[in-house]
């Protein structure tokens, strides 16, 4: 363990013990890069999925909640925390803005683990800027027609449902965009699994004159941006957390590492420039895990700073995983390249953490604008910020 | 010192470096500490640079100069810095008036301007001003046309060699309308009536040499215009290459003297019953630093080489000042942590040499304005084709990932 790690909590160490114990052994058993099903549904009888979705009328996970369980899979099976994590970022639109007809007939699968959920927004020329999104929904019958491509789409194509972002009004950006629920058996709909650095089941999808009805929108129409935001407002701050699982992780087996190995006669871990690179490793996730704590408490709390907060939560923590596990790796040398192995998985996991749901440059975008909200570029100055100028000195030394 | 990089110094340069080796343990090192002290500047090192040849390194024989490469002005450059850095300041400002005049001036101006550099009168740039630092196209101060010459007014500020210097090349507005190709350079002395220094700048570091205003508002005559109408900017940039190079140079003289101090004091002192050197969180940082001093020295040294203006030799300076002086802040804030409590108290060196590396990354180009430089470089050559790789991009889909 880190020297402070995760507060004591419940969540976590339920959680933690589930993986370690019964998700860990199937993710090794196989990773194809689309949708374990085997993988849902041991997350599901192991309590995950009720954690995530407790029982209510429309009752919501609070973002501690989120982040206690997406750390401790961070940290102990990273597979089920991209099933966990898109299971919630997929479903909660559902949840949140969802007609009763759509609780009723998906609420329970996915709480079961047996109906997969996903979030379509992302697409070959839309990234970092989603207001731009371009696919056509055009006006059919009772509904709309949605013609185009999503990709870059996490559970596509093996998802039962697509919470999919469409253009419903031109050139109104992101006030311009309807979400909808598409299931997957919708006619004109196919898809394709893609390769990717880590195994991710992730891929794109084709629309081709997939028809939507009234019966299929979430919220309001043109209003599918707050369908996303209300999602990614709760989620946001988690996704630093996975990242310090996996960054504790691969502190954990450098620490074991370093602390049995021996080179030129002492042990590697006797090497400051070792032990005290694991030290700042150590003192950086904790600063993550504060920064997460604030974001989530942020968001429980209705804080406006929430999205301020989440943002730097994401690129402190994400960046320090990156750093942490590309650390771990040198400590253990050429051992932790070996496919298979805990840091060479990791090392690979760990880099779309910086790119998705949101690139660091876009967070730090966020921060900045924060920053200067309330003073916008131009403002003069204040009397109070008025620098003096240099006192002249004498003219003796001339 | 054997463990850095060294340039392969031709005959010029090695004797030109031995100059300044032998002035510095004679003179500048053993003043060091008390011009810092008193803030005084030290006319006696210019009498020294001028006795010694150094005050006119780089100027054409035909003008009484040495003449020698701007490879042989880095490599003293960075000796002298080593030695005392406000002294190398003041070497740095001699060989960059004297370039842009060279550069610029008439066949006259360069036959008096230049053997006034020569003979200690130095020639300092005027081109800062309050609203108009590293974006000198907002320069505000101007001449217009009056009898056979012209009348300057307003105020430049952080002028290095300030009120030491006895000549100015100005950078004034001749046409309000026409921006950064508005601006014409125009020769100012203190001799002037109007041409006043009476504002001196209380410096963190360099405090042996001497920043000021120039406040203008006098008249002169029509040959002191330095080159064309509106030709003032260009001026300045020609001649902001070799003086990136030069305070590269700075930086590269600044991190070793850090380096040799923070390098001797790591095995001298001892805590815990063994030398700080023993400790890894000590001796890798200095290997670190000794690998990027290395590497500074290259770079700036490929920069000296590098030969007129282009796009290409532009980059190359830009890196080299870029990349040395933050090199130096790096190896000035080991060199204090080396020495610790010490290192931050007066009259130990580091505490000298950690104050007076910061302008380094700030003047001649703030790092932030190297770095705009060097992007721009890389823009350009991306779109000249210059940069294309090996191999094709295919991506996942088949769509256009890079536009």
């Amino acid at each position: 363990m880190t020297p402070l790690g995760p507060a004591p909590d419940a969540v976590y160490d339920q959680v933690r013990e589930v993986a370690v114990r019964t998700l860990a052994p199937i993710s090794a058993a196989g990773h194809t890069g689309r949708v374990d099903r085997t993988l849902l549904k041991a997350i599901a009888d192991g309590g995950v999925l009720d954690l995530l979705f407790p029982s209510g009328e429309r009752a919501q996970a609070g973002a501690r909640t989120v982040c206690a369980i997406r750390e401790a899979l961070g940290y102990a099976c990273p597979e089920a925390d991209v099933a966990v994590s898109m299971q919630g970022i997929g479903g909660y639109p559902v949840l949140q803005s969802g007609q009763s007809h759509h609780l009723d007939r998906w609420l329970g699968p996915m709480r079961e683990g047996t109906a997969v959920a996903a979030f379509a927004l992302t697409e070959p020329d839309v990234g970092s800027d989603a207001a731009a999104l371009e696919l056509r929904a055009d006006p059919d019958r009772d509904g709309w027609r949605l013609t185009g491509t999503k990709q870059w789409i996490t559970n596509a194509p093996d998802a039962d449902f697509y919470i999919t972002f469409a253009r419903t009004a031109q050139g109104a950006r992101a006030r311009g965009v309807t979400a909808f629920l598409v299931p997957a058996d919708r006619e004109g709909l196919t898809g394709e699994a893609i390769g990717f650095v880590a195994p991710h089941p992730i891929g794109r999808l084709s629309f081709d004159g997939v028809h939507v009805g009234p019966q299929d929108v979430l919220g309001e129409v043109d209003r599918g941006f707050r369908v996303a935001m209300r999602t990614f407002d709760l989620f946001r701050p988690s996704v630093g957390a996975a990242a310090i699982g996996m960054a504790s992780a691969a502190l954990d087996a450098a620490v074991a590492r370093t602390s049995r190995r021996s080179a030129f006669g002492r042990l590697i871990g006797a090497n400051q420039a070792v032990a005290h690179a694991l030290a700042d490793a150590a003192t950086r996730i904790e600063a993550s895990r504060l920064l997460v704590h604030s974001a989530a408490q942020a968001y429980e709390d209705g804080d406006p700073r929430v999205t301020t907060k989440a943002a730097m939560a994401k690129v402190f923590a994400t960046e320090t995983a990156s750093a942490v596990v590309d650390a771990a790796i040198q400590f253990h040398g050429a051992s932790g390249l070996e496919a298979g192995h805990l840091l060479e998985g990791l090392y690979r996991e760990v880099r779309a953490a910086r790119i998705f749901e949101g690139a660091s440059e876009i967070q730090r975008d966020l921060i900045a604008r924060d920053l200067y909200r309330d003073t916008p570029l131009g403002t003069p100055p204040r009397p109070a910020d008025a620098v003096p100028p240099p006192a002249p000195s004498s003219k003796e030394n001339l | 010192m054997t463990v850095l990089w060294q340039p392969p110094l031709d005959e010029e340069a090695k004797r030109w470096v031995a100059v300044a080796e032998d002035l510095n343990r004679e003179h500048f090192v053993p003043r060091a500490a008390e011009i810092d002290r008193e803030q005084r500047y030290p006319w006696e090192n210019v009498e020294q640079l001028v006795a010694s040849g150094l005050s006119g390194l780089m100027i054409p024989r035909e003008h009484g100069g040495q003449g020698a490469s701007l490879a042989t002005g880095v490599a003293v450059m960075a000796e002298l810095t080593r030695g005392c850095a406000s002294t190398g300041a003041i070497f740095a400002i001699y060989a960059m008036g004297a370039g842009s005049l060279a550069g610029a001036g008439s066949d006259e101006q360069k036959e008096y301007y230049l053997r006034e550099i020569v003979d200690g009168r130095a020639v300092s740039f005027a081109l800062t001003e309050r609203g108009a630092g590293s974006d000198p196209s907002a320069i505000q101060a101007s001449a217009v046309r009056e009898g056979e010459g012209w009348h300057l007014s307003g105020e430049k500020i952080f002028i290095g060699n300030g009120g030491a210097s006895k000549h100015y090349i100005a950078f004034v507005r001749t046409d309000p309308d026409a921006g950064s190709r508005g601006i014409t350079a125009f020769m100012t002395s203190l001799d002037d009536e109007g041409s006043v220094v009476d504002k001196f700048a209380d410096r963190m570091g360099l405090r042996g040499s001497r920043t000021s205003n120039l406040r203008l508002d006098t008249w002169v005559p029509a040959e002191r215009q330095v080159g064309e109408l509106g030709e003032g900017l260009r001026i300045a940039l020609a001649t902001l290459n070799s003086g990136r190079v030069m305070i590269a140079a700075q930086g590269i003289g600044l991190a070793t003297a850090a380096f040799e101090h923070a390098s001797t004091e790591a095995v001298r002192r001892r805590t815990f019953g063994r030398a700080i050197m023993e400790n890894q969180g000590i001796s890798f940082r200095l290997a670190d630093v000794a690998t990027k001093l290395s590497a500074a020295r290259m770079l700036t040294w490929e920069a000296a080489h590098a030969g007129p203006d282009s796009p290409r030799t532009r980059a190359m300076a830009s890196m080299a000042k870029l990349y040395a002086t933050e090199v130096a802040h790096e190896a000035v804030d080991l060199a204090v942590q080396v020495f610790g409590g010490d290192g931050y108290c007066k009259p130990n060196p580091v505490e000298r040499i950690y104050r007076d590396q910061r302008i380094s990354e700030i003047y001649e180009g703030s790092s932030e304005i190297q770095r705009l430089s060097i992007a721009r470089a890389i823009g350009q050559a991306a779109r000249d084709g210059q940069l294309a790789p090996l191999e094709p991009v295919a991506t996942a889909y088949g769509h256009e990932a890079f536009g």
